[in-house]
């Protein structure tokens, strides 16, 4: 395929005599060796093997948090009296009047939400058509829903599970009499 | 501790059969003459510190071909900024014709796994299963790799408007 010449020329590359002393020289200077073991790259591959497993391990707390669930109240422009801060905090519904809670959905993964009383839509405010009103209903990432109990007084209490693969999270949503008003509570 | 006066025999006895080829091979992967010399210094260090144990010439060669680029890939990967060595810059001979050079230097321009099977193929005088056996791939892998470098370096040259054959 090649012609003589240019196998020839591909021949007439050779290894310097100065790479053969160096190799000779030092195959009679063990002593030379450093630590961890005769290679000098030997330790800087051991320190890049626990740095692998380091940033391996990173990675993977990380992907673990990014597959966390978040459920947000929206701040929308809707009336919302209270803000929901986490772990408990209200918002003044009467209880007797429909309750419309506002929501976001904050997921890198395919979601799936419950709801045990009343339906969620999705709020998509392009969207012509009335949304399906459903128990259940599966996202992908990030969404915003409202989640209507149609008589608050007569709800009880309402939960809304939120479950992305093997994660699940459950909120609470509930009347307090004493303080007349809702509260949407995340279940431990 | 040193190593024994028969140890000292063995490597220069590997390093006078093989030393040669190793830098081409590592030159071809990295064309930088210093870390072709850095390669083929470590491969030998490998080769001394590791002390393998070969059933034949053959295998040796064939790990020695494999450590070679392992090395290069390695190097390759390591440093980002090499220090280029023109090939006329290597090639000692006064006799060599410049398009030699010219089809060599495309040659050394082919993707890797192209390259390095074209070069121990057709310039080194390897076998298919012998590079088979180095660059542990089956037999029809290399001959896919041969294929398609050469069709790779014919359109290359054809926009050149050279002719290797």
């Amino acid at each position: 395929m090649f012609d003589k010449n240019t196998i020839k020329t591909y021949r007439s590359i050779t290894a310097s005599d100065s790479l053969k002393r160096r190799v000779l020289s030092q195959s009679t200077t063990e002593g030379t060796r450093p630590i961890f073991g005769m290679n000098p790259l030997r330790g800087q591959r051991k320190f890049a093997l626990a740095g692998s497993f380091l940033v391996l391990l990173l990675v993977i707390l990380s992907l673990n948090s990014l597959q966390s669930v978040s459920l947000h109240l929206r701040d929308d422009g809707r009336p919302s009296p209270a803000n929901f801060t986490g772990e408990k905090a209200g918002r003044s519904i009467d209880a007797n009047m429909p309750a419309v809670v506002p929501l976001e959905i904050k997921s890198r993964r395919d979601i799936r939400v419950n709801v045990s009383s009343g339906y969620v839509v999705i709020a998509d405010d392009d969207m012509e058509e009335d949304p399906p009103k459903l128990k259940s209903l599966s996202l992908s990432g990030s969404k915003k829903i409202d989640w209507y109990i149609e008589n608050g007084g007569e709800a009880g209490n309402a939960t809304i599970d939120i479950t992305t693969g093997k994660k699940r999270i459950s909120y609470e949503l509930f009347y307090d009499v004493e303080n007349h008003q809702w509260i949407l509570k995340k279940n431990k | 501790m040193r190593v024994s006066s028969q140890q000292e025999t063995d490597i220069e006895k590997v390093y006078k059969m093989y030393a040669d080829m190793l830098f081409r091979i590592s030159y071809s992967a990295l064309l930088s003459k210093e870390d072709a010399e850095d390669a083929v210094h470590e491969v030998f260090m490998k080769y001394l510190n590791r002390k393998p144990h070969f059933k034949s010439s053959e295998h040796e060669k064939a790990w020695l071909i494999r450590v070679t680029l392992n090395q290069c890939k390695d190097i390759g990967r390591r440093k980002k900024i090499r220090k280029y060595t023109p090939l006329d810059e290597i090639i000692e001979s006064p006799k060599v014709k410049e398009d030699s050079i010219g089809i060599l230097e495309q040659v050394f321009a082919l993707p890797e796994k192209y390259k390095t099977a074209i070069i121990l193929h057709y310039f080194e005088g390897y076998s298919i299963e012998e590079i088979s056996s180095a660059l542990k791939l089956t037999k029809s892998a290399v001959k896919m790799r041969l294929l398609r470098g050469r069709e790779y370096l014919k359109k290359e040259m054809d926009k050149e408007g050279n002719d290797y054959v």
